[in-house]
């Protein structure tokens, strides 16, 4: 059963600087005289113990106060996780301040009232004013509140680490059961139609594999059937920079030009990394495959990776997005949008690291992802008819080679190909930038 | 998949309710039936001096609501009384003979006041503050009451005090007895005793300490309650000296029973598949060990979650670690604390105290070893649930009691945190 999880407010313990207490001042602000003066946040100056930090409620999932209330007048929130009073019903005894092993809850002296944290109904002040970033508030809400079923079996038959799986499995958990899903021979092949083991299907899910250059084509006619019998049924791509870049980007840009109503999500893992780790025209620029070998006559791939989401933007479809799954939450609000487009085509272009053919340890494809959101060298993007917009920016980016450093099939770059692949990544995000600007 | 179970809750109190909660959150296929004989939604007599204080209404004083049992998935049999269990054949049967089987049965059925030994007493007529009914009977005998009128209230434990405040509060007269030297006997010691009669005595109420009644009379319409030494008069008298378990209904089983009824650590009674929760259990005490009642709310619904837990055949390490004294008594304006022992009578104890007589501000910690083992506050900003917190996880103290003191607030936090870090919730966060 799916478990709730609800925003909340994050707090690094212990590590304030001495003396603030902007967090609680700006509790009691907001609170003002209705409330009484007493903020619900409290910071925690002890000079003679060198400790300094700040407490309040935790939101906990079962909550001690409201299991200990004689009068029933505390509940956690259903829909919003957050722990509330009903001041009509308390008696002011006092128990749930007892029993509360955090220091979440107090006893109002002034309205005889018990009084905690309600996260200022979803825009904590506190945050607000913290500026040494012990607070922050986190709103993972969006993508737990629409997971649905998990559709595929436990376990896959892929290599440790492969983020593809969990890709799938995300992508299925949010667009759900009533879709009909799409592959191509691949490495998602074996997760979707299970060849090689069994049960055949690892997913519980209808799927249908197509060929390498036949995706787009045959979502046309399964989509338009149903279309035609009545039934608005959402057919799901999800497959390789192989099958989307190289073989099947004919059948993909008629689609797309033709405006057809799917949703085409390419796992890009830039290379075909099912057949043994060859070059695809999505590799990048000095990166080694067993087809851009590293030695004294071959320095990687030649050619810098063809742009295949600004290309599928160019065609002017309905939505164009990036994703990584090292931002999660990004990844499923676009997976919502596309689903709510009725009138024309969508394409995700998924960043799908691959430990095996990049050379990473299998417990880092999560770090990779997000790394290379974070250097600019997978920017997250989006296109909604044309319009550009930047759905996240690192505050700080970092240079590419933080990027690079990670995986093995880079290892043999030099100083001046580091520069040189900087320029691209650096020239690629001002692009993005610049049609964000004009949109 | 194991067949379902047919779980059996007699009592409608917190221990019974948060059991229920426990046992639905662990198997949602599992029967549960509540058994209850009272005819209202669950309440707590915790609440019931707030009723008279006009705190709160009775609307506002049920628990749970209408709806509750119907979304846990429960049948709740109101107004309807169990008269024996037969463990043999596992089943209640009902007064009427009608019979209903289980295959783990939990007694909740809590305690009720103590009737006290004295002369007379019953046929003045008196009130024992614990349920609801009684509640109405008092507030309908108040209205009839002349304004000028006085109530006394026998017994200065916390029951007695807090209707005492709630009665002052609606501006009655109020007279307490109470046989000890002191009020809150249990809870404070002489010292913090002095302020908190103080402040008590200043709002109107009369204290009579040191005074055992024994008898009361009727004369010309007004109760007269006599003690060693005097008397008083009063229009209503209370009686709050205590509960007593309800144990009636495992006389006739082989169920031990002492003071309440003998449960191991997990809750179970001395008969297969029987536990018990709540008022009506014996349970050991978290620093001796040995058996006693300690019938508060907070220990009633740790034992409900634990015996929920066992039935539902939870965690198995779920176990009870024996309760530990805690009063909170809140009254005009003040709050007087007192957590774990708070008047221990040996040597083997550090106590460490501070008394600021203007603020009327006191507080007191007792140290055993390493570990805090009970805190006594009047008016001070701490929290109250941290304080316990370091009792129940024993959690080593040593080099900061005399910072704990200075500072308890802060102090107390940065050693729950400390610990919740190495071990607990918050180290995932």
């Amino acid at each position: 059963m799916l478990k709730s999880f609800y925003d909340h407010l994050k707090i690094e313990y212990g590590v304030c600087p001495p003396d603030c207490s902007a967090c609680e001042q700006a509790c009691v602000e907001r609170r003002g005289n209705d409330l009484g003066k007493v903020g619900v946040i409290k910071s925690i100056h002890t000079e003679k113990a060198h400790f300094h930090g700040a407490a309040t409620c935790i939101q906990c999932s079962q909550p001690a106060c409201a299991e200990v209330c004689p009068t029933g007048a505390i509940h956690k929130s259903k829909t919003s996780g957050i722990v509330q009073i009903n001041k009509e019903k308390c008696i002011a005894c006092g128990l749930c301040t007892l029993v509360c092993p955090y220091g979440g809850i107090y006893y109002d002296l002034n309205k005889e009232k018990a009084t905690k944290c309600d996260l200022c109904g979803g825009e904590p002040r506190c945050v607000e004013a913290c500026k040494y970033g012990v607070l922050s508030f986190l709103k993972n809400r969006t993508i737990y509140s629409c997971l649905k079923e998990d559709l595929m079996t436990p376990g896959a038959p892929l290599c440790s680490g492969c983020p593809a799986e969990f890709a799938l499995r995300f992508v299925m958990r949010v667009l759900g059961k009533d879709v009909i899903y799409f592959d191509s021979p691949g490495c998602a092949t074996v997760l979707m139609d299970g060849i090689g083991v069994k049960p055949h299907a690892l997913a519980h899910a209808a799927t249908m594999q197509c060929l390498l250059n036949n995706v787009a084509a045959t979502m046309t006619g399964v989509k338009r059937y149903y279309r035609k019998v009545g039934r608005d049924i959402p057919c799901v791509a999800f497959v390789g920079d192989g099958c989307t870049a190289d073989i099947g980007f004919q059948s993909l840009s008629g689609a797309a030009e033709r405006g057809e109503n799917i949703i085409y999500i390419c796992y890009d893992n830039e290379g075909y990394m099912n057949t043994g780790i060859q070059r695809s025209s999505t590799t990048p620029f000095r990166g080694w495959t067993t087809t851009t070998p590293v030695g004294k006559n071959r320095w990687g791939k030649e050619q810098p990776a063809k742009n295949v989401p600004l290309l599928m933007a160019f065609h002017g479809i309905r939505y164009v997005a990036t994703a990584t799954i090292g931002y999660l939450e990004d990844f499923a609000q676009k997976l919502l949008k596309a689903k709510s487009v009725k009138d024309g085509m969508v394409y995700i272009h998924l960043l799908s690291p691959c430990p095996t053919g990049w050379r990473f340890d299998p417990s880092d494809a999560i770090q990779v992802s997000k790394m290379a959101v974070d250097t600019h060298y997978f920017p997250l993007w989006e296109a909604e008819s044309g319009k550009f917009h930047l759905t996240y920016q690192a505050e700080k980016p970092k240079p590419v080679k933080e990027f690079i450093s990670l995986t093995g099939r880079f290892s043999h770059l030099r100083e001046k190909d580091l520069e040189e692949i900087q320029k691209m990544v650096d020239a690629r995000f001002a692009m993005i930038q610049r049609l964000a600007e004009l949109s | 998949m194991a067949a379902t179970k047919r779980h059996i809750i007699i009592g409608s109190g917190s221990a019974a309710l948060s059991a229920l909660e426990r046992i639905r959150s662990i198997t949602g296929e599992d029967e549960i039936k509540v058994i209850t004989k009272d005819t209202f939604l669950p309440y707590s007599p915790t609440a019931l001096p707030h009723l008279l204080s006009g705190r709160i209404r009775e609307a506002d004083m049920v628990m749970r609501d209408e709806g509750y049992f119907q979304d846990m998935g429960c049948a709740c049999l109101k107004g309807k009384e169990v008269s024996r269990i037969v463990p043999e054949r596992k089943e209640i049967i009902f007064g009427d003979e009608e019979k209903e089987r289980y295959d783990t049965l939990l007694i909740a059925t809590g305690s009720r006041p103590v009737s006290p030994a004295i002369k007379g007493l019953d046929a003045v007529g008196f009130i024992s503050f614990h349920t609801i009914e009684d509640c109405r009977r008092l507030q309908s005998e108040l209205d009839r009451m002349d304004r000028k009128g006085k109530v006394a209230i026998l017994g200065a434990g916390l029951v007695g005090m807090e209707i005492a405040t709630a009665l002052l509060e609606a501006g009655y007269g109020v007279q307490i007895i109470e046989k000890e030297k002191r009020i809150l006997p249990l809870y404070f010691d002489s010292e913090v005793e002095v302020d908190i009669r103080g402040i008590c005595q200043a709002k109107g109420a009369q204290l009579f300490t040191s005074k055992e009644v024994t008898e009361a009379r009727r004369n010309n319409g007004k109760i007269e309650v006599g003690f060693k030494g005097g008397s008083l008069e009063a229009d209503i008298l209370i009686t709050a000296v205590g509960v007593k378990a309800n144990t009636n209904l495992v006389a006739n089983t082989n169920i031990r029973l002492r003071n309440g009824i003998l449960v191991d650590s997990r809750m179970k009674t001395s008969v297969e598949d029987i536990y018990a929760a709540g008022d009506v259990a014996e349970t050991p005490s978290f620093f001796t060990n040995e058996l006693g009642m300690n019938p508060i709310l907070p220990e009633a619904v740790t034992q409900g979650k634990i015996a929920g837990t066992n039935m539902a055949g939870g965690d198995n390490n779920y176990e009870y670690e024996g309760w530990i004294p805690m009063n909170l008594f809140n009254f005009f304006g003040n709050v007087a604390l007192s957590v774990g022992l708070s008047q221990p009578e040996s040597n083997d104890y550090l106590i460490l105290k501070h008394h600021d007589d203007n603020k009327k501000q006191f507080k007191k910690l007792i140290f055993k070893g390493d570990l805090l083992v009970g805190a006594v506050f009047l008016n001070m900003d701490v929290s109250p649930g941290i304080i316990h917190y370091l009792i129940k996880r024993r959690v080593d103290v040593h080099s900061y009691q005399e910072l704990l003191l200075e500072k308890p607030k802060e102090i107390s936090y940065m050693l729950m945190l400390q610990t919740e870090r190495k071990e607990g919730f918050l180290s995932r966060g």
